[in-house]
């Protein structure tokens, strides 16, 4: 278990899929505020398209900026911004190590079309 | 049916009247199934000379009236000239919906004959965009398209069509006829009117010495000109606007001080540098309306903003001194303050700070109006249309010096009557906004107010007023130059001029004559009103040459990145 670099900052971004520009969208907007992705992991999380995206992504002055912009983006029905705390646990798994990180639930804020709970 | 059919009969469903565009390959089925209702005259279409201009069009018709405004492109070239229409409309929240055709299915990514990426050319410079998958699906999109587009923070969305659904028989119980009212990953901002946030706003108002409003866009997409003067009355309160804000009040209207910001009148720039409390009514704040913010934060200003969206609140919040605010439309959130304002009751006298402000219009306004006698003057040709001009006469600008000189001498008296290119600074803009305002306004005379170097950029469309019957006037600003950018390379490039000056070899007279409009070269204040009064009674189009000094400056402005503190009101070296 390790606590979440200052560098780095998780979040998740869930979204109703129309096609694969939705994850064009959320990476552009971050891209377009100079952010930097460490990584990204995405899937389907029901059956009515809605899919959640979590990144990895650098800190920057911009994210507050991103993040809002995000969260008004058709398409996106809200972004969970962790605050930086995560458990990492490592997955051992056909002899190969697979790295889990796990957001903290206690620690978050959510942005979604100019409502902000957290 | 056929999806073409299928999408003109939504489109006529939706109310939808106008359509400026040009047809190609992609997008023939689509103009192919409109001829029954062209004939019918349930829809019009009307033919642009370059796709640029019929999103221009749209956005000027959208702009106009209000409704949303439709343009439409063929595959690769055509769609991907929609582009700064498109980036035009996003930046200043202007409603318009674009369907676009696109290569069939079959052949995307084989780098087809005019094929391009529209969904990923568009998606960062539009609201919305989505590439239709199925034909029964069109319906749907059109009018989530319509929903988008017009609702919360409005702006552009793009509708983009493989030509292959077009042909495609779609099962007419198979259609979605989609109600328009939800929509999976879209909704409108909440309104926020917290009780005490209007109190503490009122009564932030109410106390301030120096009380100011700055309205913008916002207030006119809105509009609220009856509750912007029904607060500024009840408290004293001068107002000023951004460039896009200033057809949200009479500009006649004696607590209006004028247009603040890069190149806005410096009284504006003074009062707000003076004011302690500013009511920011519809306006994102943008570095053309606060080139720098310093100027909020050394002044120890108190800002109190009413904003349909939220986040650009909280953005603004970051790193501003946001002391309160409403999130709601400009109209409601301004009653919810007349509300609280009543209730608090206004005692303030605020003479000292009104006197002070006339005292900066009285002051700059004998600097602003002088005539040398070296050619026209921006100012007295502003004046002279003006004269001439009903108060409801819709005008848009291109963009550069005469776009400026507009901001600062045009006097604009109704919402909707001033349409130009702020957050994007579109040259070009001008005439192809026109045309879509007449289309939506036949009732109202519609003058561009344009440069020369901006006018030449879009003018290939006076064939379309000219072949359509839509008899706007343009009025060319001609001093041969981008005088903007030269102003710039004068003031700040040490007067390195370069690739800015435009030969004598364009006789804007007869480009328009060539084009079938009429053409006057008006050399003087009175030339430039009969020529006027004439462009009036033909009802014809018509293009007015206005020569103006090469030099003539855009005039206050601030150094690149500048302090109001550093406005340049005089032309440096001119006598004073």
């Amino acid at each position: 278990m390790s606590q979440g670099e200052a560098t780095r900052q998780l979040i998740k971004i869930v979204g109703y899929y129309v096609d694969a520009s939705l994850i064009e969208r959320v990476v552009a907007n971050l891209r377009k505020l100079l952010i930097d992705i460490d990584w990204i992991y995405g899937r389907r999380i029901n059956e009515e398209g809605l899919y959640e995206i979590y990144l990895m992504v650098r800190k920057n002055p911009n994210l507050y900026a991103a993040v809002l912009n995000l969260s008004k983006t058709v398409g996106i029905e809200k972004v969970v911004v962790f605050d930086g705390e995560y458990d990492e646990r490592k997955l051992e798994e056909n002899n190969k190590t697979f790295i889990v990180y796990v957001p903290k639930s206690g620690k978050v804020k959510e942005y979604s079309w100019g409502v902000v709970n957290g | 049916m056929k999806g073409s059919k299928l999408l003109a009969e939504t489109l006529k469903r939706e109310g939808v009247k106008v359509i400026f565009g040009i047809p190609g390959l992609s997008n023939m089925a689509f103009y192919d199934a409109l001829v029954e209702y062209v004939a019918n005259n349930d829809i019009r279409v009307i033919l642009m000379r370059h796709e640029q201009g019929a999103a221009h069009a749209a956005d000027g018709f959208a702009r106009a009236s209000g409704r949303p405004g439709f343009c439409t492109a063929t595959s690769g070239p055509g769609a991907l000239n929609l582009v700064t229409g498109l980036a035009t409309a996003y930046w200043d929240n202007s409603p318009v919906i674009a369907i676009t055709g696109q290569v069939p299915r079959s052949a995307l990514g084989k780098l087809s004959f005019q094929e391009a990426d529209i969904p990923g050319v568009v998606a960062n410079i539009t609201k919305f965009v989505v590439q239709v998958r199925n034909a029964e699906d069109i319906p749907k999109w059109v009018r989530n398209a319509i929903r988008i587009a017009l609702t919360g923070r409005s702006g552009p969305v793009v509708v983009d069509i493989p030509r292959d659904l077009f042909n495609e028989e779609v099962d007419e119980n198979k259609i979605e006829w989609f109600d328009g009212t939800s929509f999976n990953g879209y909704r409108e901002f909440p309104e926020v009117i917290d009780p005490e946030k209007v109190k503490k706003a009122a009564r932030l108002l109410i106390e301030a010495e120096r009380p100011l409003m700055l309205v913008g866009a916002g207030a006119v997409w809105s509009p609220a000109t009856e509750e912007i003067i029904t607060l500024a009355e009840m408290l004293r309160m001068p107002i000023v606007s951004t460039l896009l804000g200033k057809s949200a009040i009479p500009n006649d209207y004696p607590l209006y001080i004028g247009m603040m910001g890069y190149y806005g009148r410096a009284e504006a720039n003074k009062a707000f540098m003076d004011a302690d409390v500013v009511l920011v009514v519809g306006a994102r704040l943008s570095d053309r309306t606060i080139p720098n913010i310093r100027d909020v934060i050394d002044t120890k200003k108190k800002l109190i903003l009413i904003n349909i969206d939220p986040t650009d609140i909280y953005k603004l919040s970051s790193y501003l001194p946001v002391e309160s605010y409403i999130v709601a439309d400009v109209r409601k959130g301004l009653r919810e303050l007349i509300k609280a304002v009543n209730m608090l009751g206004s005692q303030k006298d605020r003479s000292e700070w009104l006197r002070k402000v006339i005292e900066y219009k009285e002051y700059y306004s004998q600097i602003y109006y002088r005539d040398d006698g070296k050619g026209l003057k921006p100012w007295k040709i502003m004046k002279t249309i003006r004269n001439i001009l009903p108060r409801d006469a819709i005008v848009t600008t291109g963009v550069g010096s005469h776009q400026m000189w507009a901001g600062v001498f045009w006097e604009v008296f109704e919402p909707r009557t001033f349409l130009t290119s702020g957050g994007m600074g579109t040259m070009g803009f001008g005439l192809p906004a026109a045309i879509g305002a007449k289309v939506a306004r036949p009732d109202k005379i519609v003058v561009d107010l344009d440069g020369d170097g901006s006018f030449l950029m879009t003018m290939n469309n006076l064939g379309t007023a000219v072949d359509e019957n839509i008899p706007v006037i343009a009025v060319v600003f001609d001093n041969r130059t981008l005088g903007l950018v030269r102003q710039v390379q004068d003031l700040f490039f040490n007067k390195r001029i370069i690739a800015v000056d435009i030969g004598p070899a364009t006789d804007f007279v007869k480009l328009a004559q060539g084009f079938g409009a009429l053409g006057f070269d008006a050399q003087s204040y009175e030339d430039l009103e009969i020529a006027l009064k004439n462009a009036i009674r033909e009802n014809m189009p018509a293009v007015i040459r206005v020569p103006v000094q090469r030099d003539e400056k855009a005039l206050p402005t601030l150094p690149p990145g500048g302090s109001f503190r550093e406005m340049i009101v005089n032309e440096p070296g001119g006598s004073d």
